[in-house]
């Protein structure tokens, strides 16, 4: 994406895919209930409290940033929102999926059971309104769905099919299953096939990304 | 009645992928290059520059892309503060990227093999980008100083077995190349 002036204060409003989609079926879905204020560009690494110059400038390097266009890609901007925790909350909550990678054999299952740690004052819980879980080369997968959570929006969700291109798939639940593709194809000549697994907690906005390999194994 | 209402007949829904050239007026090839003097010279110019297909003041003039400089110590730009050595335009360049692209403030760009200090960047702007741009369509051409020196390079998402993904996305390498056909030899 192209820069934004920031010289002056500037809004940069558009529909993502998916609210094109919305809009497109003129049904009345395509409704704005709600925001969210998210912060990826910015790098923290970049705040300076040793300043020479003192509190004001301790931000110089951020606050001079110029931002980049919004991205029409729901799946590739507001990554990483904020989001209002507790007063006196020490720990930002974190997910635990249980595995650092995901690597399955071909036409292999697994059930992902994602639990939050440090939030709302828990050690460890399970969100009442379940986990997103976006996989980014849906072509890896023969199935992949979420389980325990039915409201219309995670049915619609988990519903979704694609035609076998390379595109990403979300779905919602408490629980995600995921079997591994048993077509050769896609392999070509390698062993393995990469992609990964990106899970959102929908209340506490707490994100991890795995990698998920598929080894070859016919 | 001059007006007749839709019928579920007259509507036609199609699946139908709709392509176009990134460029102004759907130039296939932009050859010509054009940067602003007011804006390379102002604040921002030391981001960035903006790069146009015709002179910046003429009437039909858009940004089709910008290229901007990272690097991780803050080399190739003054310094905001020259108290502060390393604080610079392009270090702050290399942050923006590294959390977009990588999603880590601590993550290393990795090229290939190669671990990446600085790299530059060219951002099409939205409106030539539209929602994404053809894997393998991708070819860019730069000049040396040297008489006939030209250096091209490609994506390389048609030799790629399979695709990698980061905090961005799908992400594919340039390589040396052409229009998605690369140079092995």
């Amino acid at each position: 994406m192209g820069y934004l002036n920031n010289s002056v204060v500037t809004v940069d409003a558009i529909l993502t895919k998916k609210g094109r989609e919305l809009l497109a079926r003129g049904d009345g879905s395509f409704k704005i209930t709600q925001f969210a204020l998210a912060d990826d560009e910015i790098d923290y690494t970049l705040y300076n409290p040793n300043h020479p110059s003192g509190s004001a400038y301790y931000g110089e390097s951020i606050e001079n940033m110029p931002l980049l266009e919004a991205f029409p890609d729901e799946n590739q901007i507001m990554k990483y929102k904020l989001t209002t925790l507790p007063r006196g909350t020490s720990k930002l909550p974190v997910l635990d999926l249980g595995f650092a990678s995901i690597t399955l054999k071909q036409g292999a299952s697994l059930a992902i059971t994602p639990q939050t740690l440090n939030y709302l004052g828990a050690t460890t819980s399970f969100e009442a309104n379940g986990y997103t879980a976006t996989i980014a080369d849906t072509r890896v997968l023969s199935t992949f769905t979420g389980v325990g959570v039915n409201t219309d929006e995670a049915e619609r969700l988990n519903s979704t099919t694609t035609v076998g291109t390379n595109v990403s798939k979300t779905v919602i639940g408490t629980s995600i299953n995921l079997t591994a593709t048993a077509i050769n194809t896609l392999f070509g000549t390698r062993t393995q096939l990469q992609t990964t697994i990106t899970v959102i907690g929908r209340d506490s906005g707490a994100r991890l990304t795995l990698p998920v390999n598929i080894t070859k194994t016919n | 009645m001059s007006f007749k209402r839709f019928d579920p007949q007259d509507i036609v829904i199609s699946a139908e992928s709709i392509t176009a050239p990134v460029w102004s007026n759907s130039v296939i090839e932009q050859t010509e290059f054009y940067t602003a003097s007011a804006q390379v010279a102002g604040a921002s110019g030391a981001y960035y520059n903006n790069i146009y297909q015709t002179a910046s003041d003429d009437t039909t003039a858009a940004v089709q892309f910008s290229v901007a400089y990272g690097d991780i110590a803050g080399s190739g730009s003054l310094d905001f503060n020259v108290a502060v050595p390393g604080a610079s335009p392009s270090k702050t360049i290399y942050g923006q990227y590294r959390s977009l692209v990588l999603g880590d403030e601590e993550g290393n760009f990795v090229f290939g093999s190669e671990t990446g200090s600085h790299f530059y960047v060219i951002s099409l702007d939205r409106a030539r980008y539209k929602e994404k741009l053809l894997p393998g369509t991708f070819s860019l051409k730069l000049s040396g100083s040297g008489e006939g020196v030209l250096l091209n390079l490609t994506d390389n998402s048609q030799i790629a077995n399979t695709t990698n993904f980061n905090d961005a996305g799908r992400v594919f390498e340039v390589v040396s190349g052409s229009l998605g056909n690369v140079y092995r030899s």
